[in-house]
């Protein structure tokens, strides 16, 4: 049974990861607030089922809960919270030997024409064919670039923020998502039957 | 939406495993750890810039230029390969320790080789005039036996080729004003011969470097003698 105190409710994560260290079911909340985002993240950059992702959900909120007292103030909650669920995406899939090939759900349709549209695939594809079309091709991508136009265009993160959740330099981020654009492009136009089978 | 109450079941799993937040300290502690290691190699990779220096400003390599049989062989063997992969190797280590840390990260590669080499270069030059580079040759000579003393003290393998006509020791004895006895990294006992009159310029237990043609089993003939660099004059090598 939680017992959940109506004031945390109000409070912002970063105040929630400091009262969750002496009230453990102040974390419900924080759990609450983020698992719905790092579920649909988790499914974006893995080769995981549903059910799966709720295994892998669990284990992301104890690192979490862990790693209370490691987190630094000076960034965003979010940050952290997806850097940790990414580290631990990842390492999943690793062990696995898998290649992830990712899901995305519906209600990503307007993110993944923000990707279509910077990537240029849109002048040549109908509307409705696109999100198809973009999914198809997020999935025949190296996962580091998938990873990257994922964290940009579908959770929707600065420079800064992809930095810190992926410990790169800005420059580098920078330059993982010039070479994603790249490969994304090169993909579709080296398999133009993507947008004739949807 | 998930069907799973998560919270519930994260919030169980804490509660049946004792789960606790790891202590404060341990992050300072690990953070810390990183960044004193991080240091040390860095003062490493300057220990090993400060015997880089040395070799770069004693003359061997305008003795050896000058009146080697085989010059630009004796070079590329006498060179400090050792304590240039030291130097790399150490600020690798540096770079991974550092990236490791909380902010760490937003350093690249090429920002931390420009910051970890600039460090060590001053700290080199720092340590040099201190006379560091000196001490850590004198240390290995004294303490290290071959192999690995050439392995570190690679000028001492190059002047310890008496078959291609260099020779390196400590003098013992003057035999007379051409003649002396010496002997060598190795242990070795060499007599040496030259045209030169020794006994101006050379004195038992001091170190000397020389250029010649080996003549006997255990005889040398040196065409030209130098003092082996050093700020303290005598040295004995390890006997064997």
């Amino acid at each position: 049974m939680i017992h959940l105190d109506p004031e945390w409710l109000k409070k912002t994560d970063e105040d929630l990861i400091r009262i969750s260290l002496t009230h453990r079911d102040a974390f419900a909340v924080l759990v609450e607030r983020y698992q719905a985002k790092l579920k649909r993240y988790v499914l974006r950059i893995s080769d995981v089922g549903s059910e799966e992702a709720d295994d892998l959900l669990q284990e992301i909120f104890i690192k979490i809960y862990k790693n209370l007292n490691g987190f630094d103030p000076e960034q965003k909650c979010s940050s952290w919270v997806y850097r940790i669920a990414h580290n631990t995406a990842v390492s999943h899939y690793r062990k696995r030997n898998a290649r992830p090939e990712g899901h995305l759900e519906t209600g990503d349709e307007s993110l993944l024409e923000r990707l279509a549209s910077e990537t240029d695939i849109s002048k040549d594809v109908e509307a409705r064919e696109r999100t198809s079309a973009v999914q198809h091709i997020l999935s025949l991508m190296d996962p580091k670039y998938r990873e990257i136009l994922i964290l940009k265009f579908l959770e929707e993160k600065d420079y800064h923020e992809i930095s810190f959740i992926l410990k790169k330099p800005m420059g580098t981020v920078a330059t993982l998502i010039h070479r994603a654009k790249k490969q994304f492009k090169d993909i579709a136009k080296s398999h133009p039957s993507i947008f004739h089978t949807i | 939406m998930t069907d799973r109450n998560i919270e519930n079941e994260v919030l169980e799993t804490i509660r049946e495993h004792n789960i606790k937040p790891t202590p404060r300290w341990e992050f300072t502690l690990k953070d810390s750890a990183i960044w004193i290691s991080g240091i040390l190699c860095i003062l490493i990779g300057a220990m090993a810039t400060s015997v880089l220096i040395s070799y770069a400003r004693i003359d061997d390599w305008r003795i050896v230029l000058e009146s080697a049989r085989h010059p630009a062989m004796m070079i590329l063997k006498g060179l400090p390969y050792f304590w240039i992969l030291c130097l790399i190797g150490f600020l690798g280590i540096a770079y991974v320790n550092i990236r490791n840390t909380k902010r760490g990260y937003i350093l690249s590669l090429g920002a931390f080789a420009a910051i970890g080499i600039g460090a060590s270069l001053i700290l080199g030059v720092i340590l040099y005039d201190a006379g560091f580079g000196n001490i850590i040759e004198r240390a290995i000579i004294k303490s290290a036996r071959p192999p690995m003393m050439f392995l570190m003290h690679p000028r001492m393998m190059m002047w310890s080729d008496p078959d291609r006509g260099m020779l390196a020791g400590t003098v013992l004895d003057i035999r007379d004003a051409q003649t002396f006895s010496l002997q060598d990294a190795e242990g070795r006992m060499w007599m040496v011969r030259t045209d030169q009159n020794v006994s101006t310029f050379i004195k038992p237990r001091v170190m000397i470097r020389s250029i010649g043609q080996r003549i006997g089993e255990s005889e040398f003939f040196a065409v030209r003698i130098s003092p082996w660099p050093d700020r303290t004059p005598i040295f004995f090598p390890p006997p064997r």
